[in-house]
């Protein structure tokens, strides 16, 4: 035996005589060792002991070795085994063994013919055996659960024992069946007969959850078509009764053979822990064969894939969308659909899972003929992409909680009705992604407070030192500054002649693609280019140079105008406004100004847009000391002294006082009127809304020599008040004698109760009333008269 | 020093696979002691028939030891044949201690608080333990003779029959295509049988 020579020619023609049939093996010896009758000698013994072994010697994963008569998955020659298989023709309980259907890890199945009733069966003989009194009684009380299970979708277990140690199940025998992807394939059923498919298995594994029974174990081997399209769910419970449980078995059967049960296999269940394994496992398993039948690939590619990463990759990774499965992946995945199945063939040297078991034996051919997979699948999106994801959830709270909830949601889809799964929200998606991916989360979520900080820090620096708050206009005139919020100064206007009269800021809008403007009125500025023009700057551009310019040009001056000996250059602006004056019309903001004649009492009041185009133009005669937008009531209210010349024409001269007038104008969008406001509305265009004076000969007597009327806002709006007014009342020395303040409504009207005297007025009142005539307060006698003044005899008004 | 760290054991192993002594029986005692932690929690929680199966034994002990994430084919298959060498040792152990029990004539209990009931324990959970104690014994023998012989076969059939593992596994785990490990596997274990029968 120490003879190497000798050993190693021994063993090789051991392994020659072994692969030749019984009867062939004597020959080849005589040819091969005619002269050698030593290593003749050795190799049949070895021979000998070779086939006095058989499987059960040395075996590993060891039941007792008497009872090993059943093939080893993982040994090579198994299918001769399958012919030769010594209970072929014996009898286990009242069946006898007629052959093999299919052989695997867990165990072989047979096709048998049963004694009483007398039928054909299928016969499962496991290969683990039992090993204890307590574990066989398990077995008996499951068995005899399981024989309760009677449904027509599920295959029925007629009766379950022992043989020489190890568990058999004699079960309905479904002749010429197919695992429902091969028959759907087969058959090139429709998406939804193939969910009617998917239906009659929920119903068969609701039916089971609700008798307590788990499957545990579903997967389209498990899940078998009959000739007439019944759908017959086999091994229900199996691996639960006979303690195979996954976590066992896995670690024990081949890789890839695992592999292919793990694709079906609940992240729980990957985690192999047997107590977490409750409805919903069966729930994702029939969700993994939905999406198989649906999009003509498995969810997870873990081809090749060690066991530890096949199972990370079910727990953690999120299956693609079946709707971002085009025909080219799916066409790919078909080869890979190919190669698993192979490796499923039950005669292949890698053993078949076959816990398909009951169909008819699987040659080489029925698998060419199923296996070309028509790559015409229909694109799955919507609601069914919806049922599937659900039943795919990592998380068993979020899936279907029942197989009958996952059937309901099937039918809904059947039925075009509104189904319950919802699509996962932002949040969820990206808590899920999270969970995935800590070390990127948290470094992503680090970076990006990081990031946030330093911005908001710059924002803030910005907004404090270089964002354009507000445009101040120094006393005196001669500076308009611009400034940000800490009251830095962005950038100035001087003028060293003339002055400044107003500036405002002008937000962008939708109609200007620029920064913010700020409009400058300057009066006589002649030592700037700006002149007597309301200037725009942009803010964003060249703050020096205005993008545009609100001037009066000789041109401008209406005929009537400039027949009185006006120029154009006599008039300054006066008031500059920034209001919404056409909130339906125009964008934005507009810009309103009024240009006043240095001398006497005319001016133009116009409101441009953004871009410097006027929108609305007016002449009138009288100055305008105030301005005051109402919102409301879309109305403009000015305040000031009406024209002298107009006054004199009504023939009334009030001593050294012009009136004071204040009227409402509506503005009227793209209307330039290049003459006078007329101040009765039925003067024609363009009129006043209503035009009243004040009754200064009423008012100004005794100490009162004169009086101020200033507009106010409104203080109560909601009252329907558009301003308040204000009339001071001086003495000859200018003194002030008192205020009295009262508000008016939107026709110019007194508001009644609004009158109210200041404490000085009231102290001054015995100089203000004449005789026992207590004028003011009174109101019962108006301040503001309707506009025009009653004509005054001459002879009277000279006095 | 069972569990937790995962980093000793794979140097442990690297030290094994470049024939470090010392490592080696390091690496035993924590392999060991891991067995017997498993076979413990084992028999408090399940019934006493229940059985680990080998490969599901070492696998979970070398999981145990080495960390789920760092499964490297290079350390896992050192500590494969390690292992099968531990579970051949624990069924001589086993078979020895049997035999010594048979020969006093008494049974005792197993019990985990016995000074051999450890061994017991684990003896009783690994399936495949309650062969006759003379066979194992001889088997042993048989196979350290077929190690002098043809280091190959014994080392394939150690993979094989103690840690069980598949022709594939071994195939990739030797090198050798599962052909071979056919060839080899039929032939020593033929020749084994012999030996044992003695014929």
């Amino acid at each position: 035996m120490a003879d190497t020579s000798l050993w190693r020619r021994a063993q090789d023609l051991f392994e020659q005589v072994r692969e030749r049939s019984v009867n062939q093996r004597a020959e080849f010896l005589d040819h091969a060792c005619s002269d050698d009758a030593e290593l003749r000698a050795e190799v049949e013994s070895l021979l000998k002991h070779h086939n006095d072994a058989g499987d059960g010697f040395l075996r590993p994963l060891s039941p007792p070795p008497t009872l090993s008569v059943l093939p080893a998955s993982s040994q090579p020659g198994a299918t001769e085994l399958h012919e030769h298989d010594p209970l072929v023709g014996q009898t286990i309980g009242d069946c006898r063994i007629d052959r093999v259907i299919a052989a695997g890890g867990m165990g072989v199945v047979y096709l048998a013919e049963q004694q009483q009733p007398r039928r054909l069966v299928a016969l499962k003989l496991l290969r683990a055996g039992v090993a204890s009194e307590s574990s066989l009684r398990r077995l008996e009380y499951e068995a005899e659960i399981l024989a309760r299970l009677r449904h027509p979708n599920i295959a029925e277990i007629h009766e379950a024992g022992t043989h020489v140690g190890l568990p058999y199940f004699v079960m309905e025998y479904i002749e010429d069946a197919l695992p429902i992807t091969e028959y759907a394939d087969a058959r090139r059923l429709s998406t939804r007969d193939r969910l009617k498919l998917i239906e009659q298995a929920c119903e068969a594994v609701h039916y089971g959850h609700q008798r307590g029974v788990i499957h545990r174990d579903l997967k389209p081997a498990n899940i078998l078509v009959d000739e007439a399209g019944r759908v017959k769910v086999i091994d229900f419970g199996i691996a639960r009764a006979t303690d195979a449980d996954i976590a066992l078995t896995t670690l024990q059967t081949e890789t890839g053979q695992l592999i292919g049960t793990l694709q079906y296999m609940s992240p729980e269940q990957c985690a192999a822990d047997p107590h977490e394994i409750d409805v919903r496992s069966d729930v994702y398993s029939l969700g993994v064969v939905l999406y198989e039948l649906l999009c003509g690939r498995l969810p997870y590619n873990v081809t090749g894939a060690t066991l530890a990463s096949a199972a990370r990759v079910i727990c953690e990774q999120t299956p693609p969308r079946p709707s971002s499965i085009t025909k080219r992946t799916r066409s790919a995945s078909k080869r890979h659909i190919g190669t698993r199945s192979a490796s499923k063939r039950p005669c292949s040297s890698t053993p078949s899972v076959s816990e398909r078991a009951t169909t008819a034996p699987r040659s080489e051919e029925d698998h060419e003929r199923v296996e070309p997979r028509d790559a015409g699948f229909p694109l799955v999106k919507g609601d069914l992409e919806r049922i599937i994801l659900k039943s795919l959830e990592k998380d068993r709270d979020q899936r279907y909680q029942s197989a009958a909830d996952l059937l309901r949601d099937i039918r809904h889809y059947q039925n075009r009705e509104p189904i319950e799964a919802k699509p996962p929200n932002l949040w969820t998606r990206t808590l899920r992604w999270v969970g995935r991916h800590p070390a990127w989360a948290t470094a992503m979520t680090c970076t990006l407070i990081y990031t946030m900080s330093i911005v908001l820090t710059l924002a803030s620096v910005w907004y404090l030192r270089m964002r354009p708050h507000e445009v101040v206009v120094s006393p005196g005139g001669k500076e308009a500054r611009l400034l940000a919020v800490s009251g830095h100064i962005i950038s100035d206007w001087t003028t060293g002649v003339g002055a400044i009269c107003d500036a405002h800021l002008v937000e962008p809008c939708a109609d200007y693609d620029g920064g913010p403007l700020a409009v400058i009125g300057f009066i006589r500025a002649y030592d700037t280019s700006y002149g007597s023009d309301v200037c725009a700057f942009d803010l964003s551009q060249n703050a020096e140079e205005p993008i545009w310019r609100g001037e009066l040009k000789p041109a401008d001056l209406p005929k009537n105008i400039s027949d009185l000996g006006y120029q154009a250059d006599e008039f300054a602006p006066g008031i500059v406004m920034v209001e919404d004056f056409f909130p339906e019309k125009n964008a934005g903001s507009e810009v309103l100004t009024v240009h006043k004649h240095d001398t006497y009492s005319h001016c133009v009041i116009r409101i441009y847009d953004i871009n410097g185009r006027t929108l609305y133009e007016v002449w009138h005669d009288g100055t305008v000391g105030e301005c005051r937008w109402d919102e409301k009531s879309r109305l403009l209210l000015c305040n000031g002294l009406h024209g002298a010349e107009s006054w004199a024409d009504f023939g009334r001269a009030v001593e050294k006082n012009d009136p004071w007038v204040i009227y409402a104008i509506r503005p009227v969008f793209n209307a330039r009127y290049q003459k006078l406001l007329r101040p009765l509305p039925s003067d024609g265009d363009p009129s006043a809304k209503w035009y009243r004076y004040l009754d200064s000969p009423n008012i100004i007597r005794g100490a009162v020599k004169s009086v101020i009327l200033s507009l106010l806002p409104p203080l109560h709006p909601r009252r329907g008040h558009i301003a308040e007014l204000s009339l001071q009342f001086l003495d000859a020395t200018g003194t002030n004698l008192g205020f009295l303040s009262w508000a008016i409504d939107a026709e110019g009207s007194e508001a009644p109760g609004t009158r109210v005297p200041t404490d000085e007025y009231n102290r001054n009142r015995g100089k203000m009333d004449v005789g026992d005539k207590p004028l003011l307060p009174d109101p019962n006698i108006p301040l503001l008269l309707h506009w025009p003044p009653p004509r005054v005899d001459k002879q009277v008004s000279s006095d | 020093m069972t569990t937790g760290d995962p980093q000793p054991v794979t140097q442990l192993l690297a030290a094994v696979g470049r024939g470090n002594d010392a490592a080696r029986k390091q690496l035993w005692e924590l392999v060991y002691a891991e067995l017997r932690a498993i076979a413990r929690r084992q028999l408090a929680i399940e019934s006493p028939g229940r059985t680990l199966q080998p490969t599901a034994l070492v696998n979970e002990v070398y999981l145990r030891l080495c960390g789920c994430e760092t499964v490297n084919w290079t350390d896992r298959r050192h500590f494969f044949a390690f292992a099968a060498k531990i579970m051949r040792q624990i069924r001589v152990d086993d078979a020895r201690r049997r035999k010594r029990l048979k020969r006093g004539g008494e049974r005792r209990p197993a019990s985990l608080d016995a000074p051999d009931g450890q061994g017991r324990a684990l003896a009783s959970i690994v399936a495949g333990l309650d062969q006759d104690p003379a066979e194992t014994l001889a088997l042993d023998e048989a196979l350290s003779r077929l190690e002098q012989i043809d280091p190959l076969k014994a080392e394939l059939v150690m993979l094989r029959f103690h840690a069980g593992l598949t022709r594939e596994q071994i195939g990739e785990m030797l090198g050798i295509a599962p052909r071979t490990v056919d060839k080899e596997w039929f032939f020593a274990r033929a020749w084994l049988r012999r030996a044992l029968t003695g014929e």
